[in-house]
């Protein structure tokens, strides 16, 4: 009971902390959102109020529509490649079987350090046509050279693999700390018990890491949704719109297109349909972790 | 390692008066370097650049400005000069604001985008007050900047975007005599050169712009014809029309018979060119630029046995053979809020980065300036800089789409060809796409 | 069949290991290739992108400070790092302790306006910050950055938060609140220590965000002496032609401060993980 009296917000602590803090987030973030969403019921140049005319025209964007299956495709992928490889190796982690658990430990992050534009160059020329090196290694094989970027069928599981490739890391450190914070005597307890790595993870770490699941799925699906900077250095969204993604539209619109009232009503439909994407899903999993 | 709860909660407190005190001083900053007045120090004038030309086939062009500074001492030129890609998307950016520099560099697209909205001044005054100035220049090298009879910009250079470069050594060993003169022949070439092995044109694709500027420009004029494209901006001509379809549907012929490295839209311009330059390819469409890029990098034998040419004629085109697409492309424009002795001091630096002396200097350097240059040493230019020059001399400029269009329809169209290249659209469907987007343009 | 079952689990640990092991060596090859590439010339690099270099010279890198101005974008970017990360860790933390202990109206708000933050592409607040920046005159500034590089990097920093503190026994601030201690006290001294694997992770993240941030650089600062090292790697390409080994040698100028500084975390990390794990 006296748990509520403890945690509740007092006037102190909320103006010493949650205001000023919120108040900075509010000036640089949602200021600049209400401007953008400001220009998209304006026409371009924002000189006439058109309401939800560019709403209208995006709903009917075949284009539109088109990134967001590329976005959502890739997301599937990254969701099982991110978060599902980081958790296994995590897991692995929490066994005593996997060798060289340092230096492991120590690269797997490696590629989250490397900015986005860094790994897209990278990996652009892994994937060329002529010098690659998965083309070399087809060769050895006596497999034609395949142009990876090139073909509209496999352009987009070709982006994405960079992007899963890149953020493992990411994921297996966060799983580590969540898992590092589940207390050993629960641990030894269903060792003791004789439960296998696979009866381990699934029955006692996963239950035990819920709230750590959730947030690494929002993040992993947020971050995805809105992918730009990867794709941006390696196919611009080509060939043609093969591998276009909604930010990459937004971009374009706003940035080479000069339409910058459509390219704001881009980025407000991407807001509102990942919200209702992560939304949903943090309903799914998350139903009574949240309290 | 960790700070005690003052410590933290004094950086909180820094925070909020650094949030508090940017905004503090950053107004009184503003008003002397911003893009006010500049009253604040009468003697200085206080004078802003935007440019892209960082690398070394700028350093002309960052010359002329430091000469203008050392004979200006009145004037405080501060530059703002990145590379061309963010140049654009800062640009895009200051523009969407009206926040331009007092002088910039900008295509005849990028001030399309900025006259209807009265960011642009107009030189129509000055040029009339300085008749040596203003007749010094080439014929139409203001069509691209000109709307209402106003002039907006004063074009830096006056160059070809579409040159196909060849090997004559890779021609001959394929059994090509010369460089082709009809569409069939051309295309006969292609399927030769293939046969024995080499990719006959080497292009890189992945901006996309490459293709639509420098050979498909070229290509859909030698179908429609200027007066098509003229009809067409007026809005009595359309995408749809057949001419227009032809040329859609010819670029995508070349690209079916294999005319072109496989990987096109996945490379650049840099590395098409080393195709070029290590005989893989016998081919390549760029713009005139490529001739210092040539005469800088590429391999003496391969400087030596590169011949220039355009494309050629094709059946029933209503276009002029002997046009390439053209012009000044780039200008220099100045922002329509200068007045009095800022406006005079721009005007005078515009001056010195395109009259005579500046033409003299860059067509040495083997460039392409946008006047009549009077008197020039020859013997400073490379083989390939005369070849141009005599390969230009009896040549019309015709439109260079991403510089006539709003950029809008320049992405829809230049998209869509890479899309066209991959098979991905037909060209009917693709014309039709284009002319949704060119009637909402009003 | 006990034997036959054994057997099947040590070819599956064994599968498993090398499984882990060529992921790791392809976490480390981008930056062994990186480092070697530096050192070929161009036109070595456009014959083979993957061979080690004939004969490695340093000439990129005695290059690349001839190219815009390296000095000022290193000391930028630095400067951005020190003065934002600090701050983007006490900001998320604090927000992240509130939202996992403390019950308040408008809280599920605010968590919702925070998402947003996540969902949004920076790209669609670029032109609207600029606006504002440039009416409030703050633009051009050495601390122009701060605001921006704090604000966008507190949304996902306060999730890990915020997921981790919920993971903590409430029973830490329970007794720490017998003992009589202050809700500062609590908040700081008690559970911030506990939050060390964490943050860790939180460092590293607003050291990236920060550090590779190009966006934001490009378009809210002019003068070229606020450049920061994102905008001087764009010097290395024209409008038609790029110094490829030049700007590799630049990405490795650019990455190797950033990996040294993982290497130095990451002992961090590990004590940190051990703590956490003796205090459960």
């Amino acid at each position: 009971m006296s748990n509520s009296r403890l945690f509740k917000l007092r006037a102190g602590p909320a103006f010493r902390y949650l205001v000023p803090i919120f108040s900075v987030y509010a000036f640089t973030v949602l200021l600049p959102l209400l401007i953008s969403m400001y220009y998209s019921i304006h026409n371009e140049g924002s000189t006439k109020f058109v309401g939800l005319q560019n709403y209208i025209a995006l709903a009917k964007d075949n284009d539109f529509w088109f990134a967001l299956k590329n976005n959502v495709i890739i997301t599937i992928f990254a969701v099982i490649g991110q978060v599902g490889i980081a958790f296994v190796i995590a897991s692995f982690f929490m066994t005593k079987l996997l060798k060289l658990e340092g230096f492991h430990r120590l690269v797997i992050f490696l590629p989250v350090v490397l900015a986005p534009v860094v790994t897209g160059y990278l990996w652009s020329l892994i994937y060329n046509y002529r010098m690659g090196v998965l083309n070399w290694l087809l060769n050895l094989f006596h497999i034609d050279p395949v142009l990876w970027l090139d073909n509209p069928n496999y352009v987009l599981y070709s982006v994405s693999v960079p992007l899963v490739w890149q953020y493992i890391g990411l994921y297996f450190i966060i799983f580590l700390a969540g898992m590092q914070n589940i207390s050993k005597e629960v641990l030894e307890a269903s060792e003791i018990d004789g439960a296998t790595w696979f009866k381990k993870t699934v029955y006692v770490i996963l239950p035990l890491l819920k709230n750590v699941m959730n947030v690494a799925l929002i993040l992993c699906i947020t971050g995805t949704l809105k992918i730009f900077d990867h794709i941006y250095v390696m196919t611009g969204g080509g060939p043609g719109r093969s591998s276009m993604v909604m930010a990459q539209y937004a971009y374009n619109n706003a940035f080479t297109m000069s339409r910058l009232s459509y390219g704001s009503t881009i980025s407000i439909g991407m807001l509102i349909l990942c919200a209702i994407i992560v939304l949903a899903m943090s309903r799914w999993i998350g139903g009574e972790a949240e309290k | 390692m960790f700070m005690t709860i003052r410590k933290m909660q004094m950086l909180l407190i820094v925070l909020l008066i650094v949030s508090i005190g940017l905004v503090g001083c950053g107004k009184s900053s503003s008003t002397g370097n911003g893009n006010g007045n500049g009253e604040k120090s009468a003697d200085k004038i206080t004078l802003t650049i935007g440019h892209f030309d960082i690398d070394d086939n700028g350093a002309i062009f960052r010359d002329a400005l430091e000469k203008f500074r050392k004979e200006h001492p009145e004037v405080n030129l501060v530059e703002e000069a990145i590379p061309h890609d963010p140049y654009r998307v800062k640009m895009t950016t200051l523009g969407a604001s009206g926040n331009l520099p007092d002088l910039f560099v900008a295509n005849g697209s990028m001030l399309l985008d900025y006259i209807p909205k009265g960011y642009v001044g107009s030189y129509n005054e000055a040029l009339n007050q300085d008749a040596e100035w203003k007749n010094g220049f080439l014929p139409n090298s203001f069509d691209e900047f000109t709307t209402d009879g106003q002039i907006y910009g004063v074009p830096t250079a006056m160059f070809s975007v579409h040159v196909i470069y060849y090997n004559k050594e890779l021609f001959e060993k394929a059994g090509i005599a010369s460089f082709p003169q009809t569409w069939e022949e051309f295309t006969a070439a292609i399927g030769k050169l293939k046969d024995s092995g080499l990719t006959p044109i080497a292009m890189g694709n992945k901006s996309n712009v490459p293709v639509g500027s420098v050979l498909f420009g070229t290509l859909a004029d030698r179908y429609t014809g200027t007066d098509w494209f003229k009809a067409m901006k007026e809005g009595t001509a359309k995408f749809t029309d057949p001419e227009f379809v032809n040329a859609l549907k010819a670029l995508q012929e070349l690209s079916k018979i294999g005319a072109f490295n496989p990987d096109i839209n996945s490379i650049d311009g840099d590395q098409a060119r080393t195709l070029y330059f290590n005989k893989q390819a016998a081919m390549m469409v760029d713009g005139a630029w490529a001739v210092t890029n040539i005469s800088r990098d590429a391999p003496e034998d391969i400087e030596s046995a590169t011949g220039m040419a355009i494309l050629p004629s094709v059946p029933g085109g209503k276009g002029d053979p002997m046009s390439v697409a053209g012009g000044s492309g780039w200008s220099l424009a100045f922002n329509a809020k200068l007045t009095g002795a800022k406006k005079d001091a721009a005007i005078s630096l515009i001056k010195s980065v395109s009259g005579q002396e500046y033409g003299r200097v860059k067509i040495e350097h083997n460039g392409q300036p946008p006047v009549k240059v009077k008197e020039y040493d020859q013997s400073k230019l490379s083989p390939l800089a005369v070849d141009y020059f005599k390969l230009m001399s009896d040549k019309k400029f015709s439109p260079i789409y991403d510089i006539q269009l709003a950029p809008a329809l320049v992405e829809v169209i230049y998209k869509g060809i890479q899309d066209l290249l991959i098979g991905g659209v037909t060209p009917e469907d693709l014309a039709k796409k284009i002319q949704t987007v060119r009637d909402t343009q009003k | 069949m006990k034997k036959h079952t054994s057997l099947t689990v040590k070819l599956g640990y064994a599968g498993t290991n090398l499984m882990v092991f060529l992921f790791s060596l392809s976490a480390l090859f981008p930056i062994v290739w990186m480092l070697y590439t530096s050192l070929k010339t161009n036109k070595e690099f456009s014959l083979s992108t993957m061979s080690i270099p004939s004969s490695p010279t340093l000439v990129n890198y005695v290059n690349a400070f001839n190219i815009g101005n390296i000095g000022s974008a290193i000391f930028s970017s630095v400067l951005n790092t020190i003065i934002t990360v600090p701050l983007i860790i006490i900001c998320s933390f604090v927000i992240g302790y509130f939202f996992s202990r403390i019950e308040f109206k408008g809280k599920k708000i605010m968590m919702l306006l925070f998402l947003a933050g996540m969902m949004i592409p920076i790209h669609a607040l670029l032109v609207p910050l600029f606006v504002q920046f440039k009416w409030m005159g703050m633009l051009d500034n050495r601390f122009t950055l701060i605001l921006p590089y704090i604000a966008f990097n507190v949304p996902v920093a306060i999730f890990l938060f915020d997921s981790f503190i919920k993971g903590i026994s409430k029973e830490i601030e329970e007794a720490a609140y017998m003992d009589g201690s202050s809700f500062d006290y609590t908040m700081f001294r008690v559970i911030f220590p506990i939050c060390l694997p964490i943050m860790s992770t939180v460092a590293i993240l607003s050291i990236l965000g920060t550090w590779n941030e190009f966006s934001f650089a490009l378009v809210l600062n002019k003068s070229s002496e606020l450049f920061t090292l994102p905008i001087w790697l764009t010097f290395f390409s024209g409008q038609h032609t790029t110094d490829y080994t030049g700007k590799i040698a630049g990405l490795v100028i650019t990455s190797l401060p950033i990996i040294v500084m993982y290497l130095f975390f990451s002992k961090k990390i590990m004590t940190g993980m051990t703590a956490g794990a003796v205090k459960g």
